[in-house]
């Protein structure tokens, strides 16, 4: 059957030498090299970033110490607020100026986002949109800063540029000095349901209470970097942030009735907490279980309450790069003290009824599973908190604090899809404080820096929860549709430019990163390289280069090829089995070779025309004088001399050559043609006639001479029936059609179904005798 | 003519009465889920008929089939959501033939697990996909960023579209 479909290739006596017949021939120029080296795009190593992709021996980085006192208006949904910032020069550079981010100015009216956002069509309006514009052009947005001083409280000169504020300073900051100012300033809190956004305010019609997430709600210093300088790239609204590190002392003053969560730890427990809630939090401690600080019963009695006054919350917080807090009367809240490898922490969830019963069961749970995973593959959690909330931000990350919004419906029951969707924003953004809180990447440039490789540990992360978690990014095949569609940048763009910023960002690199770690390197170098990375970079500023360096420098192995394919083009993998041939050997022997090429003879099909003209009178029958030697000459009839030439040869050759004639080796030759353009290792399953298999794993390198058509010539005693590439779906390999020798038609998803309604199974039969068990609804 | 469009869709959401749901708004903090569906659509020459399937998020799809027919809707009760979804698919997923007529796409059926739900639909092309053309506007109406990937096969030849807000039709020719 095989060889019907390969041609046997008889070849030349002797001539062990093969030449394939597959011209590998190339142009003078390659159209392009895929696996150039990455040099001549990738940044220079200086002091400050070595060439091993570490920090480098001058590495340095600015810190800004703040102060702020704050009141949340819960009449007017306000923030009035004042800092004082303390700014160190720790560069090599004097600073004339300095740059703030001014975040909430993007919902000002006349906002860059505002303005520069473009409208699809209006055929099909998303629902609610016509409300929320309307909204929208009502609303007044963005700071008003009503004094920047100072530190000893003289008017200082600044100038807002859209989501910047520049302010001069009296005398040039010099290196390794500090200058200590002060500003003023408020801002109308967004309704989060109405104006999306990543903070913002829900309103609670039924009780009529608020429930509030601030974050990015203070002017915060802007980066100043050995890369770019000041990161003074204008906040549009994709790219999030890139900020400092310091230390906050904040203080919160909200309704008395009011219970705050925030980045940092409560420095005065005995003003804000009731003698219960102070006993309860000691006790969850060292508990086993989240423990309620504030019950449920205890959130529904507080919200028909009327505050008396105001209360201050005060928070520390150490080495953070931001701050944010969340407030509201109608939170539940439950603890739990955790051993990181050593670090004691606190989990703590923070949620209104309306999160429940899928809170209480799920969030703190998920925080502390988090940390125990990422720990471990990365460095060791180094804050004493990490804190869920439940509000209307569908899903976002601050130090020590995030806010996810899957709910159960109003009956408290719920699908899988939210139970599951919990899980999974919980351990992403409790996941964000490894990155980018503490590997501090610059999410302004760089989406994929803390997203993608924040997806990818999600991933990990998700699968040690329970068997089959059903994980929507990391596994190769779930990225395969993305990676054929046209509309494509690459990963490697900045982050207010990148088309499609789901798959690009978060589902592209996660996934190239499960390739890198299965596939291409294996769990151990992978695992190595990544912490080193993490170690390496925790609490400093990586840039992309410092990622890919560090990944070849731990693991020993040049992956230019990977970073160049996976991150800087919009290539995909499709490798095509495009044939297969055989190559045997001639022994030499004219008894056995011509014997074989007679019978090869007299396998070829009789033509149509031959057959029809046997029966025709001819006419050296008619005249048999016509016939001669040429007539009944055969050459493939053995003669004398073909069997002294034979023996003539074997008397000039060595024993090892005279035993190779001899071997019956099958020599198949692969043609493989690299279709997507993408570079990938090749992975065959190969199938012998007796049933054997065997799995063959060839380096990606295989394509360094000829990145589109390589020829793997595999050498066997046996014969072999099939050959399969990419058996375990672990390339991303978008057309699994032409994977196959012989081709195997590959039943669609489409088809699948079809088969299967139209013949049902036995476990079909058996559910559909069953009533079905009553099941959760599901929610928005 | 643009302008009856538009009427129609100002039309469409008031009749919906969704005052106050969430939307496509400018600065949605896609911090983690992301707005995409995925079709592969085969041209089956023996059949004539191209077979397509649309990868889509569930809870996606409960929530607008739940906000157009104005009570919540779950995949899994088949008899209720289906034929939901059959109108829903039949309104988005736009097919032309070559004449230029809209083709009627018949229903197969629907795999819906926790993470992916996978559509079956057909749609009859006696002579092939040459001249068709296609829009899909599948979720448009619940996101303003959703974005429709749709990769079109016949026999070797494929062709990789993309759908976002806003696009019109396009022609089905695989090369």
């Amino acid at each position: 059957m095989l060889t019907k479909i390969m041609r046997p290739v008889v070849l030349a006596l002797l001539c062990l030498a093969f030449a394939p017949a597959a011209s590998l021939a190339q142009s003078k120029t390659s159209p392009s090299d895929k696996f150039r080296q990455l040099e001549e795009i990738l940044p220079t190593p200086n002091e400050q970033r070595a060439a091993s992709g570490a920090p480098g021996r001058a590495y340095w980085q600015q810190r800004a110490d703040y102060q702020i006192n704050v009141e949340l208006d819960d009449v007017n949904q306000r923030i009035t607020a004042s800092e004082t910032i303390t700014y160190h020069n720790q560069s090599p550079d004097t600073l004339a100026y300095v740059w703030l981010q001014l975040d909430q100015n993007i919902f000002r009216q006349d906002s860059d986002a505002r303005l520069t956002q473009t409208t699809g069509g209006f055929e099909r309006v998303p629902l609610g949109q016509i409300e929320n514009l309307l909204h929208a052009r009502e609303f007044e947005g963005g700071y008003r800063i009503t004094a920047v001083r100072d530190a000893k409280g003289a008017p200082l000169k600044h100038t807002i540029v859209k989501t910047m504020m520049r302010v001069d300073l009296p005398q040039p900051l010099a290196p390794g000095a500090s200058v200590t100012f002060s500003v003023d300033w408020n801002y109308n809190i967004t309704n989060q349901r109405k104006i999306n956004g990543r903070s913002g305010y829900e309103f609670f019609p039924k009780d009529n209470n608020y429930l509030y997430e601030i974050a990015q709600w203070f002017p915060r210093m802007a980066a100043y970097n050995d890369v770019s300088g000041w990161q003074h790239k204008q906040f549009l609204g994709s790219g999030e942030f890139t900020l400092e590190f310091g230390n906050y002392r904040v203080s919160i003053t909200v309704p008395d009735d009011h219970v705050v969560s925030s980045t940092g730890v409560l420095q005065n427990p005995n003003a804000v907490l009731t003698a219960a809630q102070r006993t309860r939090l000691e006790q969850a401690r060292t508990a086993k279980e989240p423990m309620f600080i504030v019950t449920p019963a205890e959130a529904l009695a507080n919200e028909s309450h009327k505050p008396t006054g105001k209360k201050t919350w005060i928070f520390n917080a150490d080495n953070v790069r931001d701050f944010a807090f969340a407030s509201s009367r109608k939170f539940i809240w439950d603890a739990q003290g955790h051993n990181v490898e050593g670090n004691r922490v606190m989990a703590m969830s923070f949620y209104p009824k309306e999160g429940e019963p899928l809170w209480s069961k799920y969030s703190t749970h998920s925080i502390i599973h988090t940390l125990n995973v990422y720990s471990r593959y990365s460095f060791t959690y180094p804050y004493p908190i990490a804190q869920s909330i439940n509000g209307p931000v569908g899903g976002m990350e601050y130090p020590m604090i995030c806010f996810n919004g899957p709910r159960p419906q109003e009956d408290g029951t719920y699908s899988a899809g939210t139970k599951y969707g919990l899980i999974s924003v919980v351990i992403h953004e409790v996941g964000h404080n490894y990155f980018p809180m503490v590997v501090n990447s610059d999410e302004r440039q760089w989406t994929w820096m803390d997203e993608g490789l924040n997806s990818f540990l999600q991933y990990l992360a998700e699968q040690e929860w329970e068997e089959n978690y059903p994980s929507w990014r990391g596994e190769p095949q779930n990225i395969r549709e993305y990676m054929a569609s046209q509309n494509q940048v690459p990963i490697m763009t900045n982050s207010e430019s990148v088309l499609q910023f789901g798959n690009n960002a978060y589902g592209k690199p996660a996934t190239a990163l499960n390739v890198l770690r299965e596939t291409v390197l294996g769990r151990e170098l992978f695992d190595f390289a990544f912490k080193q990375y993490s170690q390496r970079w925790k609490f400093k500023r990586p840039m992309p280069a410092d990622f890919f360096r560090t990944m070849e420098d731990a693991s020993g192995v040049d992956l230019d090829w990977f970073w160049r394919g996976w991150f800087y083009t919009t290539d995909h993998v499709d490798i095509s089995i495009e044939r297969v041939r055989l190559f045997q050997p001639l022994t030499g022997n004219p008894e056995l070779d011509k014997a074989a090429r007679m019978k090869e003879r007299g396998e070829q099909p009789q033509t149509l025309s031959q057959e029809r003209n046997k029966a025709l009178p001819k006419r050296v029958d008619e005249f048999p004088s016509l016939r001669d030697f040429y007539n009944t000459y055969d050459e493939l009839v053995v003669t004398e001399r073909d069997r002294e030439q034979y023996q003539r040869i074997l008397q000039t050759l060595t024993p090892r050559e005279r035993e190779l004639l001899q071997t019956g080796l099958n020599f198949y030759v692969v043609d493989l043609k690299n279709i997507g353009g993408l570079v990938s290792p090749v992975i065959f399953d190969i199938e012998y006639a007796d049933g054997t298999h065997e799995l063959m794993r060839i380096p990606a390198e295989i394509w360094r001479y000829n990145n589109t058509e390589v020829s793997k010539l595999i050498t066997t005693s046996k014969e072999i029936r099939a050959i399969s590439l990419d058996p375990r779906l672990e390339t991303a390999d978008v057309d699994m059609a032409n994977n196959s020798f012989p081709r195997r038609p590959v039943k669609s998803r489409f088809q699948l179904f079809k088969d299967q309604q139209a013949q049902p199974n036995p476990m079909q039969l058996l559910e559909r005798k069953q009533t079905p068990a009553p099941q959760p609804t599901p929610t928005n | 003519m643009k302008f009856a469009g538009y009427m129609l869709g100002l039309a469409l959401v008031a009749a919906f009465g969704l005052s106050a749901a969430r939307g496509g708004v400018p600065l949605a903090s896609a911090a983690h889920k992301f707005h995409t569906s995925f079709t592969e659509a085969d041209y089956n020459a023996p059949e004539r008929s191209l077979q397509i399937t649309l990868r889509t998020f569930p809870d996606d799809l409960e929530n607008v089939l739940g906000r157009r027919s104005g009570k919540a809707v779950r995949l899994d009760q088949k008899k209720e959501s289906e034929p939901l979804l059959v109108a829903y698919l039949q309104e988005t997923f736009q097919l032309k033939n070559a004449k230029g007529e809209n083709v009627k796409l018949s229903w197969v059926g629907m795999d819906a697990g926790v993470d992916s739900a996978w559509l079956y639909f057909e749609a009859s092309l006696p002579d092939g996909c040459a001249g068709a053309q296609l829009r899909n506007q599948f979720m448009f109406d619940l996101y303003d960023d959703q974005i429709n990937l749709v990769n079109v096969k016949q026999d070797d030849r494929k062709q990789a579209l993309t759908f976002k807000n806003g696009d019109t039709f396009q022609p089905l020719a695989p090369r």
